[in-house]
């Protein structure tokens, strides 16, 4: 995993998990074509991580 | 035996006297007998009050009647104010309709207090919910183990370099 400390970095993703110790309350408003965006902040040891669905390996017995 | 009716004196008001709407409220065999004997005989004190309260409800809604007609309202009105009543009613549930509709865009908040176990305790954990067979995601982790975000991306990187977790393609792709 990388991890990007820099100003200006950026993650871009279909889902992105957060946590932080503030979240702003979400700002509604009108994206590209007909779609509807929300926005909102992090403050305070913010992180952020694109998602991945995981699923167990199971053992295969012979 | 003297029976007291002093309680009819509400039949006042009415223009009926209490005596013929008790002839009127009588079956046809009692009101012979009434013509025949006169109205007291053969009536015992509990056939009295029996009618006395059957009277005492006709005059209440004659008294209704009169209130509602003194007070200006025609038959008309009612049915004016039945109708409102009705578009009113249609007007609240479908307020109650788009409110529910409103109530369920706002997203939801939970505190969740996350727990502070060893990152060997996390990671046993962890791999107890994905013993369930079930695709999980890290957010999805995180809220049911009440875990640290951070601490389980790093455990399920650690899990997937040793082979025990995998990426779901076919999640991936729906």
């Amino acid at each position: 995993m990388k991890l990007h400390y820099e100003l200006d970095d950026a993650l871009k993703a279909e889902r992105i998990a957060v946590q932080a110790r503030d979240i702003d309350k979400p700002r509604y408003g009108k994206g590209t074509h007909a779609h509807k965006i929300q926005s909102t902040t992090l403050r305070g040891s913010a992180f952020c991580v694109i998602e991945v669905p995981l699923k167990a390996v199971l053992e295969r017995r012979q | 035996m003297k029976t007291n009716l002093s309680h009819i004196e509400a039949t006042k008001a009415w223009p009926w006297s209490a005596r013929s709407i008790d002839w009127l409220l009588a079956k046809p065999e009692e009101r012979e007998k009434s013509i025949v004997l006169g109205d007291s005989a053969g009536l015992t004190k509990e056939d009295i009050e029996e009618k006395v309260r059957r009277v005492k409800g006709i005059v209440q809604v004659g008294q209704v009647v009169m209130t509602i007609s003194s007070s200006g309202s025609e038959p008309v009105d009612v049915l004016y104010l039945m109708e409102e009543n009705a578009s009113l009613r249609q007007e609240i549930e479908q307020i109650k309709q788009k409110l529910s509709e409103i109530e369920e865009r706002i997203p939801e908040e939970r505190v969740i207090v996350l727990k502070e176990i060893s990152k060997e305790e996390a990671k046993k954990e962890i791999r107890q919910l994905f013993s369930s067979g079930r695709t999980l995601y890290y957010s999805d982790i995180a809220e049911e183990l009440r875990l640290d975000l951070e601490l389980v991306v790093d455990i399920c990187h650690e899990l997937q370099e040793s082979g025990e977790l995998r990426i779901d393609e076919t999640a991936l792709r729906a």
